[in-house]
């Protein structure tokens, strides 16, 4: 399974993701400039965490315009897996290809600590390795990461087992429903705030984040079907 | 364009004094140096390269004390930042810089450029930026809204600067004392990692060759930054607020970015690289210039700027962020062009390498400045400074010392652990990303940050110490005990202290009083860098930290980076395991003066700090660093504010086990005297006899960790019996609560 981790202006957890799929997963993955205007020859593509664009304007409303966008919605179209974290979520998001928006923390600052998460949906390509009601601990780190959908959206997220995970004892955001990650209702398209790439050795805290690197290069390159 | 005075004006109503620039200095320019009178853009230029900040010229003297040179260092004081080996071809950057007077203005502001323009010196240097640290002193917070609002504002700066950029802070320290009421004192530390192949130097050479602007332009901001960190604080001065800069990190992100793929990619099309830091475009084309011995002549409108019709004066000081000064080999302009464009950055050339030793200036089609290079740089009138032993040290030395009267320890030690300088900061570090770049091992909140450096088994750990109260009292001691303690930090990690940065944060240096705590401080903090072999590598010096004629304790702060050789060494500050015996390292003496104690019980501080013998300490510390070194180690915690009582109570937070120790060798008030050099270590309980044959005299097991979450102490005179629970939460919950307290 070929992954391309997309850098965008200002990306800086690129580094995190590249590090977590290559040094602890040892698969093929490479950085994709934002200029590019194609992703052939990958099988996932993933967004990485920082503040692109410096979050200008909006978390993520300018990356939205990039080079890479079209080829990244045409692999969610495909069925292809496309992963967001905490500032790839935001763009994820403002492209269209999750439903939503994460506004500033209900606390207004910036909250950077590990915290305890629920696995909601264990049947995605992502969290086939988890236990379902699983506890796990991820590191969160971020302003804008308070998940706002209207009523509508929110009953569809959970009739469709959409949302993924959620934050099991302290809200840090102000995130309705608790929401801390949601799947498209293709299940191909994940977006979360917390960040497993930062939790997969136990030399720095936590390796809870390493099962949904290890889910998804142990699906190979399937598709998930419409 | 026209200069807003003639030569002969200028001599005549002295502008320049305003600029800090004193009447001799200038009768030395224009008689001696150039032969003529400076005409104003000359006049502007000299003042900021004069000012105390570009030049030291009153703290050179006394810098002088302090060794930087071992067989490790690769680069000391002078560049961008001090370079240290750290083997296998890798070497550690690191400086610290203090962006004090921005910060007291304009806390968000100062704070973040503060990060911004450390950075900068660090990816400067050709290293890629691995870590940040901060030490901050401000007022007392308790029902004081805008010191309140100062705190959160400094914290947001930094965080949003350093977070953006995608650095974790991971270590740092916060205190709180009267004495910063009108002066807060904010220093960053930055530290950067890289192959040593790759060192660039601040430098210009090679005639022809282009001198490139790169990065954010030009506007009229930060003007005299140099110069308003180079004279006191008055409520005038409150308002100058256009001395401060304005930092965008998306754009010194993409700078990073640019320039080291510049630095490493290409080295063979770059001759040197600077920051455009204080004083802006004339310090570093100048510095550089002055350091290739070249001549330079540069072309002012060309330089792109933000804002219409900016004087040649103002173009030059601009200190407008996010700005880099190239000198590249002549026929690669257009190749760092665009490398600067793919991340959407401006670089241009505004000037050339002359031949000669003279400095050009040209705008709107004229010359405007046109004098030998180093009358900026080397030419600098070094002044000499009068010193007096401030007349409060002679009087404490003659009154008997004061001697605290505990009634109950347990209470004590409650009310200890909820003083602001004492209490978790996790309500203001949780605001900083400390794990981006996914290297840290140890984040804020423990003795020392430790980053591990990936592909090697190596770490490195780092820490910023400061106590103003200590060298307040005695200058010399202090100065001692401020290496001390960050040489044990450092070690109680597990890690081989390397080198330190330092920031010099003093009063006015005019008034001899203080000039003298500068010059006994720095013999203090000089004697422990040779002790300890950790030479001063880079740093800066902040005189003029007063406000209305009340200047701040004397404050250096020692920024220090260790390296660990094994990162499964990494010795972590709390406590692991019950049934683990617990040893005190250090001899516990009646040490008061000075303390948090002694603040707390009496509101103020006063007394002799005692001397101690920094060797015997130094030699038990490498004793016990050869044991973490080898395994024989469960935790190791420093002791500092609060003493021996505290630093228990901080081993068992955010465990859920307790302590059972006997210390009848003890008093209640020993319980909390900050004698300096100690250590509270566990140790598995088979490892504990050669543990104590190691450390011998100098560590006394006084019990063992235990299952029960509970503090239990037998002291000579009373006892404490403390849920940890209960004081964990006092702990936490003490700053939160004074950050919004309302009279």
């Amino acid at each position: 399974m070929r992954i391309a981790v997309v850098v965008f202006p200002g990306s800086n957890c690129d580094i995190d993701l590249y590090e977590a799929l290559h040094s602890v997963c040892q698969a093929d993955v490479e950085y994709v400039s934002h200029h590019e205007k194609s992703l052939a020859g990958f099988d996932a593509v993933m967004l990485p965490g920082g503040f692109s664009y410096g979050d200008y304007l909006r978390a993520g409303a300018i990356a939205r315009f990039t080079n890479i966008m079209p080829a990244i919605i045409k692999m969610a179209n495909e069925g292809k897996p496309v992963f967001g974290t905490c500032n790839g979520f935001q763009i994820l998001t403002e492209a269209g290809l999750l439903p939503g928006a994460l506004k500033r923390n209900d606390c207004q600052r910036f909250v950077c600590k590990t915290i305890p998460l629920e696995v909601v949906n264990n049947e995605t390509v992502f969290t086939r390795q988890y236990q379902k009601h699983e506890r796990i601990a991820l590191p969160i780190a971020h302003a804008d990461g308070s998940y706002y959908a209207d009523q509508k959206t929110l009953d569809q997220l959970e009739e469709n087992h959409q949302v993924v995970f959620r934050y099991a004892e302290e809200n840090p955001n102000g995130s309705l429903h608790n929401i801390a990650g949601i799947v498209n209702e293709r299940g191909n398209v994940l977006g979360m705030m917390p960040h497993p790439e930062r939790a997969v050795e136990a030399l720095l805290g936590s390796s809870d984040g390493l099962r949904l690197f290890k889910s998804l290069l142990a699906n190979g390159t399937a598709k998930v079907e419409a | 364009m026209k200069q807003a005075m003639t030569p002969e004006e200028i001599k005549e109503k002295k502008p320049y004094l305003d600029w800090s620039l004193s009447e001799a200095e200038y009768n030395y320019i224009s008689e001696t140096l150039l032969g003529r009178l400076p005409n104003y853009t000359e006049t502007g230029l000299f003042s900021a390269m004069w000012s105390e900040h570009c030049s030291y010229k009153k703290s050179k003297p006394v810098l002088r004390l302090f060794p930087n040179k071992n067989s490790r260092v690769l680069q000391g004081p002078g560049e961008g930042a001090g370079v240290v080996d750290i083997d296998d071809g890798q070497a550690v950057v690191f400086k610290a810089e203090s962006h004090n007077h921005p910060t007291t203005v304009e806390p968000y502001q100062g704070a973040a450029t503060g990060i911004g323009g450390i950075l900068r010196d660090i990816f400067s240097m050709g290293a890629r930026p691995i870590a940040s640290l901060d030490s901050l002193h401000f007022g007392e917070i308790k029902n004081d809204s805008q010191m309140q609002m100062k705190v959160e504002n400094t914290v947001r700066g930094i965080g949003d600067y350093g977070n953006c950029m995608g650095i974790p802070t991971v270590a740092g320290e916060t205190t709180f004392d009267p004495c910063y009421q009108g002066n807060i004192l904010c220093n960053a530390m930055s530290v950067g990692l890289m192959e040593q192949k790759d060192i660039q130097k601040g430098t210009a050479t090679g005639i022809g060759n282009a001198v490139m602007y790169v990065g954010a332009k030009t506007g009229r901001d930060g003007i005299h930054g140099a110069t308003f960190a180079s004279a006191d604080f008055s409520d005038e001065n409150a308002t100058q607020r256009s001395a401060v800069q304005v930092g965008d990190p998306f754009m010194e992100k993409l700078l990073l970015e640019a320039c080291l793929e510049l630095i490493t990619e290409h080295p063979d099309w770059l001759v040197g690289i600077q920051d455009m830091g204080a004083a802006g475009i004339v310090s570093s084309s100048a510095e550089m210039a002055a350091e290739g011995k070249s001549g330079m002549t540069l072309n002012l409108d060309l330089v792109p700027q933000r804002e219409p019709e900016m004087s040649a004066y103002e173009i030059m000081l601009s200190e407008s962020q996010e700005r880099m000064l190239l000198c590249v080999n002549k026929g690669h302009e257009d190749d760092v062009q665009k490398i600067f464009a793919f991340y959407g950055l401006e670089a241009v050339t505004i000037g050339r390498i002359t031949a000669g030793h003279d400095y050009v200036l040209f705008h709107d089609g004229q010359e405007v400045c046109h004098i030998p290079v180093t009358s900026l740089t080397d030419d600098v009138l070094e002044e000499e400074s009068a010193e007096k032993m401030p007349a409060r040290i002679e009087k404490a030395a003659a009154m008997p010392a004061w001697q605290p009267q505990i009634i109950d320890a347990g209470e004590t030690l409650r009310q200890l652990l909820q003083q602001s300088t004492i209490a978790d900061k996790s309500s203001l570090y949780q605001q900083y990303d400390s794990q981006v770049r996914t290297n840290t091992v140890v984040g804020p909140g423990s003795d020392a940050g430790v980053i591990r450096i990936r592909g090697t088994r190596k770490g490195l750990a780092m820490t910023t110490d400061g106590n103003g109260r200590f060298v307040y009292l005695n200058p010399e001691v202090g100065g001692k005990i401020a290496l001390v303690e960050a040489a044990a930090n450092i070690m109680a990690s597990g890690a081989e202290p390397l080198a330190i940065t330092d920031c010099l944060n003093y009063g006015d240096p005019h008034d001899p009083e203080i000039f003298w705590e500068l010059h006994h401080s720095v013999q203090g903090m000089a004697a422990a860098c040779r002790e300890f072999d950790t030479p001063v590598i880079s740093g800066n010096v902040s005189l003029y930290n007063e406000n209305n004629g009340q200047a701040i304790h004397p404050t250096p702060m020692v920024g220090m980076v260790g390296l660990v050789k094994d990162i499964d060494h990494v010795i972590p500050s709390f406590a692991q395991h019950a049934g683990d015996q617990v040893f005190i390292v250090g001899k516990t003496g009646d040490d008061y003066a000075g303390s948090e104690l002694q603040k707390m019980l009496t509101g103020n501080i006063s007394g002799v700090v005692n001397d101690f013998d920094l060797h015997h300490v130094h030699e038990y510390m490498r004793r016990l660093l050869a044991e973490m070194q080898t395994g024989r180690v469960a935790s190791a915690h420093d002791l500092s504010e609060g003493g021996l009582g505290v630093a228990l109570a901080e081993t068992l937070f955010k465990t859920d086990l307790g302590l059972d120790l006997n210390l009848g060798h003890m008093t209640t008030a020993q319980l909390f005297s900050e004698t300096p050099g100690r250590f509270i270590v566990t140790v598995p309980a088979d490892q504990a006899e050669s543990f104590a044959q190691s450390l011998g005299d100098d560590a006394v097991c006084v019990g063992e960790v235990t299952n029960s979450h509970w503090l239990a102490l037998r002291l000579a005179n009373g006892e404490v019996y403390q849920n940890v629970s209960e004081l964990q939460q006092r702990w936490e919950e003490a700053l939160p609560c004074q950050l919004k307290s309302r009279d």
